[in-house]
This record gives structure tokens, sequence and C-alpha cells, in this order.
């Protein structure tokens, strides 16, 4: 009826269009499930103002929609049927717009939904432009659930053991709460110490880059985030945990956690002590910092950085299935965010401390395999560790105007590290005959100091896409070390022996000063393709000693010093670098093409030896990027990234280091520049109401004049290495996946398939080889869930791999390994929960690998929660029951296959409280519980829809 | 080894009969056209008293008390709604108007009858106040509604809350649903993109909200115009009520407030 009277409105309104210009949207409304169009879907024009209904029609036959006339202004658009879910978005109508078309809005049925979720309101999901929104009390948790819990239930999030969240079969990267960043980038800090009653929404989506956000050009790069948002009345009040546990043979786990959120104002404290490898707080930024051996290399656009030894992996328990070693932590942080003056001023400062205590134990067999020469390694070695690290990030954000943004971030650390280790290396032939041997003792203490500023000054113009932004960088990096080195060295060579005693002092100081001045400026040549240019300018200075000192006689202290063990450099490299790429930009599909080149001037003074150099370098970085969205939750991706590789320094002209005296480095002044290519394709899609997600991907890379380790055996039982160029070397990784649910039933089952080829040439003792090796991973899994009854899963993941070797090619490794899991969870007498899980894993024995390996993990645990809000849980609970746990790896590479044993955290139980609270307003909702009732205070009518978050 | 065994074997024993439960089915109405509607209107007079006694200066709230023990705390009367995709009609169910048996209790014109023609955008009214009949014809009301995003469920539909004032004074909570194509409501309320089944208005303790919907085709009789009474637009009502109800005094503004819905 009201299409008639939009008819005759219309056709009213036909003969005088030439005179008025109306104002008003169009658009289509289509079902994604049946790709049909939606019909009687209503649609409605909401001011963003006031929430007061403006203007409101129905879908056609044709799913099309006309609402109009609508005065200028901004407008929320809600569309609504019955049988699917909520649709809003923000839309805003200009004084120059006539009837503006809009993209056709896919609406998500609601049926499928409502099967696995007890839907209390329709507005439970909701999709606000690209946001898919739960509403939190709409989903059912135990009373006393951490958001952890809560994530678990809602439909298309899983959350495993380990605590990684992903959503619509994509990894979470960053979990935000009320849109801040909260204590760095570990998202289980958020997940595992909220509780889930004070949340009023989760909202997913993919955040753009914030070059994306600036330009508003998209550049396909996203990062999966969830937004918590907290209840209003979570403005004022105080709520957080505790935790206390502690079994025998000096295991504890302590936690607590305090949040104040008071309006915009955010402080949370956090601590942990624990014996049993939880650290808490995600502690090193591995984006800003990685330990890579030490000494100096080249960083992967072909500039030069140092870094200094540092065995850092302070929470190893990501990534790897067992955490190595035996680790006890203090850790604790303050996180504080507020907004002033209607949010132009914004700060998110983070301040953490840790203490680690580490004390990691090896031993390893390598079989070397030289032409005509193989022989055996065996390693030992215990390293005791201690690290005590402060770190103090912050980001202030000033928008000065509307169109100027001033933003300042700081991310320093200051780090004490002690670390003792004892080494002990035998290298024997198979025939037991020893070549050489070498037990060391090292330790050193260090200090690190890193200070990173950097000021950025973000202008938009009036035409959309025309953006500047100049940018300056200050780093200081200061590390200081002092080590000594003790130990002897023997060789054997035809019957006879030769002996070699150390004992040196090592002193090492590095000071590195980096400046950089970025301006880069971004042109639309036309609404689809946007220019962006760039130029920088670099100065990285960099004083780096290294001392080996000795005693002139026993009695004397280490005052003389070793030449050809010492350094000290100053070096400078000053490069201009310059880029331009081009993007363009459509509804569907985006891409990006572009390069950049760097001019460096290298020089450097070697203090020791009198010396200096001085050459330049010309380095390009091309990259291609093509990014296609089929659906909100389907897309396709593909990127190419290419880089020239220049020989460092070190590779040319490299500093002795005797630290393991066993290997020698040599330099080779002829190598020649290398480049390096990756091809990388992604496709994955997800389907919102039958849950499937399905994942897919294939990377090629390659190289040309590949930097490679020729590996030559001297008769002293060492090993020299030297840099040559080597061509032909490619891999290939394929990797894929389904998860899907099964109608009617509450079972999930996945099949995930990973793949990996490597066509590696190799260098041993001038001979050239390959080996080629492949490796193919197939893990199908299976996943029960009876909502507040039980929760089963279990995945049997089946290795095959094969490794072959030219240079010994009888040598050709092939095993199945076996590695089966399964985990319950089930609750009982109301209150009571207890949970299981099991992993076994299965390599069989093939040489060079002489024994099988076995091992079965049963982990177990009994909770009971009490108290009126359930918000005291007590829990019981053995990890390794069977006591089975140790570490174990085996690694093939070119010439040496390792096998590896490393002490781990075995058998142990612990009895722990845990206890959350809250206070303010949020007090008086315990009663409600996790009920579906909808929170008090939301009368503010509808919010505005979309993506409206602080960042 | 053999314990853990027993647990799977026991687990795996337990899982067949837990996947036999079955979850409750949500049945949603699909896109409705035509039909009728069983409205439940509840009048709290024991509140409504309180606030008459306080416009009269507070002075009798003993005598309320007493007057309240003798009569029930809630009015409730029954009307019932007609309507396909063109027109509505409301109107007072048979013998669907309680009786109050108390002077100044209740409502004045407690038995409308309201047409809806949305073709042409108007209302025709029938309003009976005391001893006279209107009919009211007018366009119909251009009310402005704040859209919230809270729901109810009313009738087994999914209701949006929405929000309005009327008169100047009168809070307006609306219910409505999209599942149903006609854009009509209680008494003359409307103009929400659906049918509206629940009308709650706190000042004036009174609540409207639909009990039944039945999937029914009104013939030509159901939905027809009423014809009797004295014809005025709006504004006219307004005028003539206020100064043929002047001796009212603090009252007046009340009343009128319970006669203009």
């Amino acid at each position: 009826m009201h299409r008639l009277l939009c008819f005759i409105f219309l056709s009213l309104l036909g003969s005088f269009s030439a005179v008025a210009q109306e104002k008003g949207i169009s658009g289509k409304v289509k079902d994604t499930l049946n790709v049909k169009p939606v019909v009687f879907a209503s649609v409605s024009a909401i001011r963003k103002s006031d929430s007061i209904l403006v203007r409101h029609t129905r879908t056609n036959q044709q799913g099309s929609f006309m609402l109009k006339p609508l005065q200028p202004g901004q407008y929320i658009l809600l569309v609504s049927h019955s049988s699917f879910v909520d649709y809003v978005d923000e839309i805003e109508v200009k004084e120059t717009d006539g009837i503006k078309p809009i993209d056709d809005i896919n609406l998500y049925q609601r049926g499928q939904l409502l099967k696995e979720v007890v839907i209390k309101n329709s507005a439970s999901i909701k999709i606000k432009g690209d946001t898919l929104e739960y509403l939190a009390d709409s989903f059912k948790v135990k009373e006393g659930a951490m958001v952890e819990d809560l994530l678990k239930v809602l439909p298309g999030i899983q959350v495993n053991k380990k605590g990684e969240i992903t959503a619509m079969g994509e990894k979470v990267e960053k979990v935000l709460v009320d849109g801040e960043e909260f204590f760095g980038d570990d998202p289980t800090v958020a997940t595992q110490n909220i509780q889930s009653k004070v949340v009023e929404k989760v909202q997913v989506f993919d955040k753009k880059s914030d070059q994306a956000q600036f330009t508003g050009f998209d550049d396909g790069q996203e990062q999966k985030t969830i937004n918590l948002k907290l209840k209003d009345n979570m403005n004022r009040g105080e709520f957080g945990k505790v935790e206390l546990g502690g079994g025998w043979e000096d295991r504890w786990q302590n936690q607590a956690m305090l949040n104040s959120f008071k309006n915009k104002r955010q402080l949370s404290i956090y601590g942990v002590m624990s014996s049993n490898g939880k650290t808490g707080l995600g502690w090193e930024d591995r984006n800003t910092y990685t330990g890579e051996g030490g000494g100096m290399s080249m960083d992967e656009d072909g500039g030069f950085m140092w870094t200094v030894t540092d065995d850092g992996d302070d929470d190893n328990s990501r990534g790897f299935s067992i955490p190595e070693g035996i680790t006890k932590a203090w850790t604790g942080g303050v996180h504080f965010a507020n907004k002033w003056k209607d949010g132009d001023h914004h700060l998110n400062a983070n301040y953490s401390f840790g203490r680690i205590n580490r004390i990691r134990k090896q031993n390893s067999n390598t079989e070397n395999l030289f032409p005509g020469n193989t022989y055996q390694t065996q390693d030992t070695s215990n390293t005791y560790s201690s690290r005590n690290t402060h770190r103090l990030t912050a980001k202030y954000t000033w928008n000065i105007d509307s169109s100027t943004t001033l933003i300042y971030n700081l991310n320093s650390r200051l780090g004490f590290i002690e670390s003792e280790t004892e080494n002990s290396t035998n290298n024997r032939t198979y025939e037991e005959v020893p070549i050489s041997s070498s037990v060391r003792d090292n330790s050193s203490n260090s200090t690190q100091t890193r200070v990173n500023n950097n000021l950025v000054l973000n202008k938009k113009f009036k035409k959309v896409g025309r953006t500047i932004s100049v940018s300056g960088t200050y780093n200081y990096n200061k590390n200081d070390a002092e080590g000594m080195l003790s130990g002897v060295n023997t060789y054997g060579f035809n019957g006879s022996t030769m002996t070699e005693i150390l004992d040196q002092k090592k002193v090492q100081n590095q000071l590195i000063n980096y400046i950089n001045a970025d301006l880069s400026y971004t042109e639309p040549l036309t609404k689809k393709i946007l220019l962006k240019t760039s130029y920088a300018y670099t100065i990285d200075n960099s004083l780096s000693g290294k001392s080996t000192l000795v005693k002139p006689q026993a009695e004397n202290d280490y005052t003389q010093q070793i030449d050809t063990l010492s350094s000290d450099f100053n070096s400078s490299i000053y490069s201009h670098t310059v880029g331009a790429e081009i993007k363009y930009n459509e509804k569907k599909y985006n891409f990006a093409i572009g390069s950049r080149v760097r001019y460096s001037l290298f020089h450097q003074d070697d203090l020791v030896r009198n010396l200096n150099y001085d050459y330049n370098r010309w380095n390009a970085f091309p990259t291609v990027r093509f990014n296609y969205k089929f659906s909100q939750f389907s897309r396709v991706t593909f990127n190419y990234n290419g880089s020239t590789r220049q020989p460092s320094i070190t590779q040319m002209q490299p500093v002795q280091d005797n630290s393991n005296p066993l290997e020698i480095y040599v330099g080779n002044p002829s190598l020649k520049i290398g480049y390096n290519q990756n091809f990388n394709l992604n496709y994955f899609s997800y389907k919102v109401f039958t849950g499937r997600s399905i994942y897919t991907g294939i990377s090629f890379s390659n190289s040309f004049n590949n930097i490679a380790l020729n590996r030559t055996f001297d008769p002293l039982g060492r090993t020299i290495n030297q840099y040559v160029n080597l061509n032909g070397g490619y891999n290939a990784t394929m990797w894929g996946g389904i998860r899907t649910k099964i109608p009617k039933t509450d079972l999930e089952v996945k099949l995930d398939l990973n793949g990996n080829y490597g066509h590696t040439p190799n260098i041993i003792n001038n001979q050239t080889g390959t080996t080629n090796s492949y490796f193919v991973t197939l893990s199908p899994g299976i996943n029960y869930t009876k909502e507040d009854l039980i929760y089963l899963s279990a995945e049997l993941k089946t290795i095959y791999n094969n490794a072959v070797s030219t240079i010994q090619s009888n040598r050709n490794i092939r095993y199945i390994g076996l590695n089966p899991n399964a985990s319950a969870t089930v609750y009982f007498l109301k209150n009571f929960e207890a949970g299981t899980d099991i992993d076994y894993q299965y390599n069989p024995p093939v040489a060079p690998y002489n024994t099988s390996f076995n091992r079965f993990i049963w982990n177990g645990y009994v909770s009971y929660k009490m108290l009126k809000g359930r918000n005291l849980t007590w829990r019981a609970g053995m990890n390794d029951i069977l006591n089975q746990n140790r570490g174990y790896d085996r690694t093939t590479t070119n010439n040496f296959n390792t096998e590896r044993f490393f002490m781990t955290l075995g058998r142990y139980w612990m009895v722990s409280a845990v206890w959350t609270f809250s206070s303010g307003p949020m007090a008086a909702q315990h009663q409600q519980g996790g009920g579906g009732m909808r929170p008090k205070g939301m009368r503010g009518g509808m919010r505005g829809g979309g993506r409206r978050m602080s960042h | 080894m053999s314990s853990l065994r027993h647990i799977l074997i026991l687990l795996l024993a337990i899982a067949p009969q837990l996947l036999l439960a079955q979850k409750e089915k949500n049945e949603i109405p699909p896109v409705t056209f035509k039909g009728k509607i069983t409205f439940e209107r509840k009048l709290n007079l024991h509140k409504q008293m309180d606030e008459m006694m306080k416009g009269n200066g507070g002075a009798n709230s003993a005598m309320a008390d007493q007057l309240k023990k003798n009569i029930s705390k809630y009015k409730t009367d029954i009307f019932e709604m007609y309507f396909n995709d063109t027109k509505s009609l409301y109107k007072p169910a048979p013998d669907g108007i309680s009786e109050v048996k108390m002077m100044m209790a209740g409502i004045p014109s407690e038995k409308n009858l309201v047409y809806n023609d949305f073709t042409q955008g108007v209302y025709t009214s029938e309003k009976s106040i005391f001893e006279k009949t209107y009919l009211i014809q007018d366009s119909l009301k251009p009310f402005q509604w704040k859209i919230t995003e809270e729901f109810r469920k009313i009738a087994g539909f999914n209701c949006r809350r929405a929000e309005t004032v009327i008169m100047d004074s009168v809070y307006v909570v609306a219910f409505y649903t999209d599942a149903i194509m006609t854009n009509s409501g209680p008494e003359n309320f409307s103009g929400l993109p659906g049918m509206i089944l629940g009308i709650v208005m706190p000042r004036l303790n009174l609540t409207y909200f639909a009990t039944k919907v039945e999937n029914y085709l009104p013939g030509e009789k159901d939905i027809v115009s009423p014809t009797k009474g004295v014809k005025k637009d709006q504004k006219e009502l307004e005028s003539d009520l206020r100064s043929s109800m002047k001796q009212w005094g603090a009252f007046l503004e009340r009343i009128l407030w319970y006669c203009m819905i």
C-alpha cells in the first residue's frame, strides 16, 4: 500500500522533477543464502542525531526500495525483516545529492542461527555496516564466566586451548576494550580476565590499516578485530579477578587484575606470579624486537641492523605445544586510557614490568652429512637466565581539527639480562673415533635500553584521498654486555690430539642512533585510482665494540686484548628511499602495484685494524597486491613481494667470533647481489548460518643468487663457513581447511591439510647438491557441544615426512608421525565442572633417529563454583598425570638431522581459587546473572550504526 | 592408560543420547497482510486515583485508600482490529468494555472506533465523550517516533520499541512488528513501519497489548468507516472539549489527554 502511495507520489512528482531536485536513497535488499531479492523488508531512515524515524518503506518484488524525500543530513538506515538478521548502517544525504543509489544490502537468514543459539530477542546478532555484533546477554553462559567462555558460545567464533580466537574462520589479531587497545597485543589478557557479564556487545570486524582509514582508500589489508563494548553502567565501577593457586614442589600461579573505568577513563592493573610457565602479559613486542643470533645482519629491506645475542622468548608458550624449560615469572602492568575534549585528545599508555627466570636443559644428537664424511655431534647445554624488563608504551593522538591529526608514539624498554650457559659438544665419527670436542662455560650480564619515538602529522585535504603525512622517528638503542668464557677445546687428528684452553672476558658495547624523516603524499588520480608517493631520508649510526680480553699471566686481571677476536666499528648509513604505488579501488576488488628504491651510502671505520670501508648500494622492493571480496565473509587475496638482497658486511668481511670455536666464518668479497621473491594466494569464505568456513592458500618463493653457506670440514675437525651465491632454490607451501556444522546435530567437523615442498641447493666441501623435502599434514577433527552439559573435541593429526639429500642419497628419511588429541568438559551437579585432555605423539624410529618417540600427555581438573554470583571458583587439577612429558623435536635440514631432547615441566598438581568481583552499579547486576534481560539504561534510542570506534 | 580408555568409552556411550535431545523450535510468523488482532486495554485505577488526588491538592489520600478497597486495581477492556493492506478498523469487541462503578475514574472516551485509510492517508474516528458523540475526520497523525534497539515479544511477534510524546506532555512507548505490512495500531496510533501491538502510556496508567493475532480475511463489512456523530477535525475537537469542560479546572488537561488519544 505504501508502495502505491509512493507510486502516486512519484508519478505526480515526475512532472516537476526538472524543477526541484529531490533527495533520497534507493537500493536493493538481497538474501545472501539464496541470492534472491528480499521482498517486503522494512527499510527505515532514522535521523542520527535524535533517532527519530523520518521515512520508511517496504521493498518491492525486486527487493528494491526508494526512501524519499529526505532532508540533507546523517541517517541510520535500518533494514529489517522477520526472517533475517537486522541490518544497520549509517548513511549521509548531502546537499548535492539527488536520489542516491547505495550498495546492495545483504541480509543473513535468522532461522539457521536460531537453531544454534537461544535467542532472547531479535537483536542478539546484528550486522551493522561491516561489523557483526553480538548482544552478550542474549547468549547463555555459566554464572561467573569470563569473556573467553562467552566467545566460545557465540556462533562463528572459536577459542582453542591456548586461548587463540578464530572468528569467521580467520584468526583474531586484536581484542579491544571499549575501542581501546588493552595491554598491548595479547588478546588473552582481556578474554581471560574480564567477566562476561560486564560486556554488553561483542563486535567483530576487519580493522582496516591506519593508512586505509586515513586516505579512505581500501588497501585490502585488514586485521580481524574483536571489540568488547562494556555495559553503559560500567563507566563507573570496578571489576576484576584474583586467582591464587599452589601445588607441591614449588608450583604456584597467582594472578590479579583490577579494572576501574569511569566514563572514558580506563585504568587497569594486572599482576602474575607463576612457576608453571604462565607469564601472562604478552611481554615482548614481537613486531619491533627480535633476537636474532648476534652481530650484524641485514634486515628484510636490505638495510643493516645490529642485534645483540638474546635468548629471549620470554613467553614460549606461544607457538610451541610444549613450553621449554622451567620458568618462574613475576610480571605486572598498568594500563591507562583517557579522552579529553570530546575525544580530540586521546591517550593510551601501558607500563609493564617482568622478571622471568628460566632454566633450560637440553641435549641433542646431530647427524652431519658431508660428502664422504658423515659424523655425529652430541651437544648438551644447561642455561640459567634471568631477565628484568621494564616497558613503557604510549600513544597520544591529538585531532587538531577535522582534517589534521598529530600522533606521538613512544615505545621504550629497559632490560637487564643475566645468563649462564654450560655447554659441551662432541664430534665423533660413526666408528666412535673422536674428531673434536669442546666444553664451555659462558656467562653474561647485559643492559639494554631502547627508546623509540615517532611523531606523525596527518593532513587530509578537501578532495577525498588527497593526503599528506610527515613523520619523524628517533630511535635510541644502547646495549652493554659483559661476559666470561672459559672452556677447553680438543681436536683429534690422525691419532694425535691438540688442546686449547679458553679463559676470556668479553665486553660488548653498542649504541645505535637512528633518525628517519618521512614524507608521503597521496593523490586521487580518478575516483578509483590513488597514487601514493613517498620519500624518506635515514641516518643510521652505530658504534659497536666487542673486545676479547685475556690474562697476560695467570694471576693478572683480564687486560690483554686479542685483536683477532675484537672489533670496534663506527658505522653510518645514509639512505634515500623513494617509493611510488598505484592503488586501484573497485567496490568488489582492489589492487596495488608499486615499488620502493633505496640508495644507501655506507661508511665504516674499523678502529681496531685502522681500516675503513666505503661503498654504496642500490636496492629495490617491488610489491603487487590484489584483493577480491566476493562478500563480507569471502575473499581472495594475492600478494607479490620482491626484494634485492645485498650481501652484508659480515658475509663479505666477517669478524671472528670464537663463541663456538668449532665453527669458523670466512668472508667472501666477491658475493653478488641476490633477489628474493614471494607469491602468495589466499582464499577464505565463511557462511554465517551454517557456520561453515573454508580457507586455502598457496605460497611460492624462490631466489636468484641466493646467499648460502658453503661448509667445509677442516682437518682439525672444525667447520669453515663461507657465504657463496647459489641458484635454483625454491619453496612451495599450501594450506587449506574446512570446518562445518552438521545440520540438526550439535556436531562440528573439520579437516585441515597442510603441505610443503622445498628444493634447496646446498654446497658442502665445495660440492653442490640438493635436498628435496616435503611433508603433508592431515588433521581431521570433530567437536560436539551440548550447551551447559558437555563439550567434546577430538583431532587426529597425521604427518607424512619425506626428505632426500643428493649428498647422501642413501639417506631417505621417510616416516609417518601421529598426533591424536582430544578434550572433554562436562558440567554436572549444578556447580561442578570437570575437564580432561589428552595429547599423544608418536614418531616411528627411522634412520638416523634410532628410537621411536611416544608421549602421552593427560591433564585433568575438577572445579566447583560457589557464592551467590558463582564468582568464587575452586579448582583442583593435575598436569601430565602420567608424567610422560619430555621435550622432543626433530629437525631435518640440508645436511644435518638433529634430534633434540629438552627439559619441560612434567607432572604437577595445583589447587586454586579464582574470585571475580565487581562493585559500583555492576554489583546490582549480580542478581540478574547471565540471564537474557536487556540491561537497563539503554534508552538512549538507536545508536549510530556502522563502525564507530575510536582508534 | 586403561582407565583412560574406560573414560573415553563412557563418553562415547553418552554422546548419542545427548544428541537425541532436541532444541525447542522458534517459529517466526511470515509477513502478514490481513487479519484480526485482539487488544487488551488495561487501566490502573488505583494509580489513576492517586494521580487524581494529587491534582486535587493531595488532601483526600485517606479517602482514596478507602475507595481503592472497593474497586479492582485494573479496568480491563477488549478491542479488536480488522485490517488488510490498505485499511484498518479498530473497535471495542462485543461486550468488551467493562464498567467502573465510580465517578471520575476510568476513561471518558472509552469506546472509540478508529478507521484508518492508508491510501488516502486519513482516519475517521467515532468518539463518545460523556453524552456527546463526535465523528473525527482528519489526516493520519504525524507522530515523531524515536526508534530504539529494544525488543519485546507480543502475541508471538518480535516487536521493536519506539517512543514519542503526544500533546507535549504524554510519553508513549509503542512496540511494533514489521512482520505485519499494515502500518496501523490501537486507537489512532500509527506511522511506524509495521503494526503496533503494544502501547504504554505511563502518565495515563494505560496500556494496550495485543493478545491474539489471527490470520483472517476481513470481509467488506468488517472494515467500514463509522458514520455516527458530529463531524469535526482534531483541532475542532480539542477546542470544543476545552470550552465545554472549563469547569473541570485542574482535571481538564488529564481528561483531554484521555479524550484525544
